[in-house]
């Protein structure tokens, strides 16, 4: 069964200035910065009995 | 000898002095708690969790491509499963660590007494770094190969490599099976403690944010018990 994207060649890279970053890595980073807003952003499930402690 | 007395030379034994001192630092309530403040209810809460069932996976993982040495996974399709578990898991383990580490430093989590917590969860991600770049380095491949040489002349360059030489498989594949590992696994035991001992950090108050942006508070009044000292209430 083969990969769902094929990682076996080189990557593309992006440069900016003196940053250099492989557009996997990018898509990484980005990925990270979305679950961390979502983490925050997100509603937690609550219990109906949950109050002040848990 | 009676009771008393028995319980009396217990307490005056080094391993009754120990325990007593253990037990004063983390009791039992503290050290397996049943009960968390509300304000962990929430997903950003998770990831530390989140490492640390990544870095079982890691150990597990990497225990059992130990038994089969380092180039087994690449003749046995079972080995090569267990590598790809192990790998999955690094990245896992990095991607939660630092999502957590970003938290921790945005609610400034040091606040409170915890700064050892802070510092074993900085220290832990430092380690962890040369713990993956070793076993990138033992995959006994191409890519092991071009990354030890191209790792070589950075450790030349700040003069670690007459130490760790990323040339020496032996050693490479030492520090990755063992000696970083252990590290790792007892810099999280002692954060895993420390946030025992001295709970999870709370977040920011409003009242603290209102003060030390110096503007109202989120009920309308300048953030003082009185109303009307924000300068004081600052300074305390």
């Amino acid at each position: 069964m083969g990969a769902i994207i094929d990682l076996n060649h080189v990557p593309d890279y992006l440069s900016w200035h003196f940053i250099q970053v492989s557009l996997p890595n990018l898509i990484v980073v980005i990925v990270m910065l979305v679950v961390f807003a979502a983490a925050i952003l997100l509603p937690f499930p609550h219990h109906d009995d949950q109050e002040g402690e848990r | 000898m009676s009771v008393q007395s028995e319980s009396r030379s217990v307490d005056h034994s080094w391993t009754g002095g120990l325990r007593e001192r253990w037990v004063a630092l983390l009791p039992p309530e503290k050290l397996l708690p049943d009960k968390q403040p509300s304000y962990v209810s929430s997903w950003i809460y998770v990831f530390g969790a989140l490492s640390i069932a990544s870095l079982t996976t890691i150990i597990l993982t990497g225990t059992i491509l130990a038994l089969g040495g380092p180039a087994w996974w690449h003749v046995s399709s079972l080995g090569h499963f267990f590598n790809s578990m192990h790998l999955w898991a690094v990245e896992l383990f990095f991607f939660f660590m630092v999502i957590h580490m970003w938290f921790k430093y945005w609610i400034a989590a040091w606040r409170g007494g915890r700064k050892r917590t802070w510092v074993t969860g900085a220290i832990t991600f430092l380690v962890a770094v040369p713990c993956a770049l070793t076993g990138y380095v033992s995959q006994q491949n191409f890519d092991a190969q071009w990354i030890s040489t191209q790792a070589k002349d950075a450790m030349n360059s700040v003069g670690v490599g007459s130490f760790f030489n990323l040339l020496n498989f032996g050693q490479m594949y030492s520090f990755h099976v063992l000696l970083l590992p252990a590290a790792v696994v007892a810099l999280v035991v002692g954060h895993i403690l420390l946030v025992r001992r001295h709970g999870v950090v709370p977040p920011f108050e409003l009242r603290e944010l209102a003060v030390a942006s110096g503007g109202p508070k989120a009920d309308g009044t300048n953030g003082s018990p009185t109303g009307s000292k924000p300068a004081q209430e600052s300074a305390a």
